[in-house]
């Protein structure tokens, strides 16, 4: 093979301006990319892009079955994902559990925020994950055909909440996971019923607006709050890992561990039945 | 034609990333960056402007699945061939010394990389994980300058070179 080896070995004027072009029509596509086309272009190029890496992976993935799985440290990572995975569902059983005796109390306020279709699921694969840096979102194979709608609640293994759903095409949609830097979501600790709001980390979530000297200890779990109806309420957040409080402070700091494995989902259950905000808005204002 | 073959490349290398590769890595961060090993191998070894298509076409795979747009990962991956064209500028001897030319396209991968999460982090707001992640990083790129380096011994063998009299 010989590639035009009489050519200059150093870049000419045309070279440069090249690639000084390639810079303005980079500059060029981000000032269109507000237009609804681009987001219809961006979409027609998604069919392609996700079939062919989905097939790509789903073509990988023995071999990567059989290198994640070489050697004692990987067996015991595989195990410790499946423990994990166990106690999730152990705790979301237990929380459910605890939350039906809760339940008794506030069940009028919750079945109103749920709303009656709150038990309609269906079940989506994650074809992607986000490949920008930093970003925490998946991409799932249902869309708005499907049912699925912006704002409804996705739930992993275990059946607790590992995100929401941020952007719907016809077949498919993304969802911003609860450990990405834009997520935030009302929570509140299960034991004592303290609000506050769940803001992802990149790496994990922290529990912001606890008021110093609210009872919260390490172990306790946290739920989803019905409050402002963009999400029902008694989904499993997580569980409080650390809570640190400082006097100059308003608030304390607590970190909360996520119970499902985010990087490890594959299927996720979507509540297309949830409506966000329908109970306020059908509430008309309601004090 | 040549920009067409180095284009196929690079989608080709977005593709996998985004397809097999995050099979291995539980964080995009942490996975190497293979279009940046692309075009900056390609760009050190043989020449930076051969990759102006590959700069267009490699986005479009990453904007087609990620919530960014393909205009912000044009312009994210853009450094990384400017930075090759720089290390090509300043050896100018066709034949190239190799070693010396292997370090250059390890150095234009891990600019272009650290240019790259710089750019995407600002454009999603998250500047502060640079801080947080700054080790996953750190390995990030030094994974993709080796992958670079690995191009660039690849494509050595079609460098320019210079030509003698009867050849």
């Amino acid at each position: 093979m010989r590639l035009d080896e009489r050519r200059p070995s150093f870049p000419t004027k045309d070279g440069i301006a090249r690639l000084s072009a390639v810079l303005v029509a980079g500059v060029v596509l981000l000032a269109l990319s507000p237009l609804p086309v681009a987001d219809d272009l961006e979409a027609r190029a998604g069919a392609v892009v996700a079939p062919a890496a989905g097939t790509l992976r789903d073509v990988a993935r023995p071999v990567a079955e059989v290198v994640l799985r070489a050697g004692q440290l990987r067996q015991l990572t595989a195990e410790n994902a499946g423990l994990r995975n166990r106690v999730g569902r152990l705790e979301a059983d237990l929380a459910t559990l605890r939350e039906q005796q809760t339940a008794i109390d506030q069940a009028a306020a919750l079945t109103d925020a749920v709303g009656p279709n709150a038990q309609r699921f269906t079940t989506a694969a994650v074809v992607l994950r986000d490949p920008a840096p930093g970003r925490q979102l998946l991409l799932l194979d249902r869309g708005r055909e499907e049912g699925v709608a912006i704002g409804q609640p996705v739930l992993g293994s275990g059946a607790t909440l590992a995100g929401v759903v941020v952007e719907v095409g016809a077949h498919r949609s993304r969802v911003r996971l609860l450990i990405d830097r834009d997520s935030a979501v009302a929570g509140v600790i299960q034991s004592s019923r303290t609000p506050g709001a769940a803001f992802g980390t990149g790496d994990g979530i922290r529990l912001d607006f606890v008021p110093l000297g609210a009872a919260v200890a390490a172990g306790d779990h946290v739920l989803t709050s019905a409050l402002g109806g963009q999400l029902p309420g008694g989904l499993l957040i997580g569980r409080v890992s650390t809570v640190t409080e400082r006097r100059e402070d308003l608030f304390a700091t607590v970190t909360v561990e996520p119970l499902a494995d985010f990087s490890r989902l594959e299927h996720v259950l979507v509540m297309t039945g949830f409506t966000p905000g329908a109970g306020i808005d059908e509430g008309g204002g309601a004090p | 034609m040549i920009a067409l073959t180095v284009a196929a490349l690079a989608v080709a290398a977005a593709l996998v990333q985004v397809g097999p590769l995050s099979l291995f890595t539980v964080d995009a961060i942490a996975s190497p960056l293979l279009p940046i090993a692309v075009v900056a191998g390609w760009g050190v070894a043989r020449r930076a402007d051969e990759t102006w298509l590959a700069l267009l076409l490699a986005p479009v795979v990453f904007g087609a699945v990620s919530q960014d747009r393909v205009g912000v990962f044009v312009i994210a991956l853009w450094p990384t061939a400017a930075f090759a064209l720089l290390a090509r500028q300043s050896d100018r001897d066709p034949a190239g010394y190799t070693p010396r030319r292997l370090v250059a396209a390890a150095a234009a991968a891990a600019a272009g990389a650290a240019c790259y999460v710089t750019l995407l982090a600002v454009a999603g707001g998250h500047v502060a994980s640079i801080a947080t992640q700054a080790r996953t990083i750190l390995v990030a790129i030094a994974i993709t300058a080796v992958a670079a380096t690995a191009v660039a011994v690849a494509v050595w063998p079609w460098r320019p070179r210079r030509r003698g009299l009867f050849e």
